[in-house]
């Protein structure tokens, strides 16, 4: 008898945080409906009801058209963020050897601040428009955080750690392999974790100005068809899948590195 | 083997361009599989000591050797336990105590026997595939030993092992090192500033003075194991080693 009940409430518990957002999206939806159409017709192409986008995300979702744009834009970050990943090496010779963080530091200082959007004119001229172009602006969206978080993480390294292995014997190269890079590791996750992040909006800027595919491309081609409920999904599926990169990397990690206490919290 | 020698050892550290000397002049030697404890004040140079031993810093006079030859680097004849463990935190400690093993190149059957050995000998079977923090610091700090015994160490460098501890997982800690010291015998040298644990522990004891450190006495302790704290003898010793850190002051 009592199971069940305590079953509806722990339901009821997880849901809880939710009934704001759907109390808001009732309320967009009503709006929409009732109250749009009374104010000015034109208003309700602007802001389309939450029902509406259901409706276009179920059909761009059926037509296969969502899952290309998708597809094309999850690519360019995934190549962008294997070609970033040479941050971690140079990382850890920056934070390790002292020589070749003072001639590194100065050069990445001076680039580190330029937006890698101030980037897209140059890449446009570089590169042309496309593919190439667009991983080259995630690169750089993705390559300080990672650089930056590694070196720290080396430099955090717990300094009798790397004496007790000296003391066992490990020379250069083991320290460096197996217990810098893992004392180092939890902060390298991280870095990586911003890095993809940033890479996902440099992607979308990327794809507003210099591609004709990608979810950045779909929501600008849409808005000059004044399809406002196609720009709405596309940011939508902007975020979620921001989220899933995110959700999914803080999960593969926490496996991979299950006695780091960074990564546990 | 493992006879140390230090002849004329001092150490004078650049502190933003102002000399700081550590230690001045320190001249004495331990014995194959003796037991020594170095004892004074905070900031003496007794850490310094300790770390030029195992490589990790160089005396800028004299010279300390091993067995007759020059200490230079670190190297696993020579094995430090620290007094926060510096265990790898990724490993377990079955891996902890398998990567000096593996530095050395130990075959992999050899390895898995010396690891269950030494597992078996600071008392921590069960816990063999645990992660460091899923032990107790007595426990963690086991591990440490283990993992600097399974190389077979000429010495033991040990930097106040035990001051992390309370006071009854302290005590039966040194307990516990005795035995493991009289089951194979080594040469210890043991840091601390705690003088019943010179006294329950060392085969003798080498006073250093205050800063700039220097050696101020050495007193061989001959007592029987395990020392009797009420001992009269235990007793006199430790008025005698009290008086030597505080004389001075
Ligand atoms: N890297 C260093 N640079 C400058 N001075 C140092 C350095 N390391 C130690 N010292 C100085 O040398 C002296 C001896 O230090 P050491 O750590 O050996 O003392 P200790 O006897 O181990 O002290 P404690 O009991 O507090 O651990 C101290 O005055 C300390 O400030
Ligand atoms: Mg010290």
């Amino acid at each position: 008898m009592a199971p069940p009940v305590t079953r509806t409430a722990a339901f009821g518990r997880r849901l809880r945080p939710f009934a704001f957002l759907a109390t808001l999206v009732a309320a967009w939806e009503l709006v929409c409906r009732f109250w749009l159409p009374v104010l000015d017709p034109q208003f309700s192409i602007l802001l389309p009801s939450p029902s509406v986008l259901l409706l276009t995300a179920g059909k761009m979702i059926a037509t296969g058209e969502l899952l290309h744009h998708l597809a094309d834009s999850l690519r360019r970050e995934a190549i962008a963020f294997l070609l970033a990943l040479v941050a971690v090496p140079v990382g850890i010779g920056m934070g390790w050897w002292r020589g070749l963080h003072e001639q590194l530091y100065p050069v990445f200082e001076i680039l580190r601040p330029i937006p890698p959007l101030a980037w897209i004119p140059l890449s446009i001229l570089w590169f042309g428009l496309g593919d190439v172009q667009n991983e080259f602006i995630i690169f750089l969206g993705m390559v300080f955080p990672i650089l930056l978080n590694t070196v720290a993480g080396v430099r955090q390294v717990d300094r009798n750690l790397i004496r007790a292995a000296r003391s066992l014997g490990a020379g250069q190269a083991a320290l460096l392999r197996r217990v810098v890079l893992k004392a180092a590791l939890p902060q390298i996750v991280i870095g990586l974790r911003v890095g993809l992040g940033f890479g996902w909006m440099a992607l979308v800027a990327a794809e507003l100005v210099g591609a004709n595919s990608g979810l950045g491309f779909l929501i600008n081609d849409a808005r000059s068809l004044l399809r406002t409920d196609i720009v709405i999904v596309g940011m939508l599926a902007i975020g979620i899948t921001g989220l899933i990169i995110d959700l999914a990397l803080r999960r593969l990690a926490r496996g991979l590195l299950p006695w780091s206490r960074e990564l546990r919290g | 083997m493992g006879h140390l020698s230090f002849n004329g050892v001092s150490k004078v550290y650049d502190d933003r361009g102002a000399p700081v000397t550590a230690l001045a002049n320190v001249t004495f030697d331990i014995a194959d599989g003796e037991f020594c404890a170095i004892l004074g004040h905070s900031g003496c140079g007794k850490t310094t000591l300790l770390n030029m031993v195992a490589g990790f810093e160089t005396p800028t006079g004299g010279a300390i050797s091993l067995d007759g030859r020059a200490v230079a680097g670190p190297g696993w004849d020579r094995t430090m336990i620290f007094q926060d463990y510096a265990l790898f935190p990724w490993a377990t400690v079955r891996e902890n105590i398998a990567f000096g093993l593996e530095m050395k190149k130990v075959p992999a059957a050899e390895r898995t026997e010396i690891i269950d050995h030494h597992v078996d000998l600071v008392g921590l079977s069960g816990f063999a595939d645990r992660y460091p923090d899923e032990l107790s610091g007595g426990m963690r700090q086991r591990v440490a030993i283990a993992r600097a015994l399974a190389v077979s160490p000429r010495v033991l460098l040990m930097d106040e092992p035990f001051a992390a501890l309370d006071d009854q997982n302290r005590r039966s800690m040194q307990n516990e090192l005795v035995r493991i010291w009289r089951r194979e015998p080594k040469t210890v040298m043991l840091v601390t500033h705690s003088i019943d644990e010179a006294i329950l522990l060392a085969d003798y004891v080498v006073v250093l003075s205050s800063r700039p450190g220097r050696i101020k006495q050495v007193v061989p302790i001959r007592l029987d194991r395990p020392r009797d704290e009420d001992d009269p003898d235990y007793l006199a010793l430790k008025r005698q080693l009290r008086g030597l850190i505080h004389d001075g002051e």
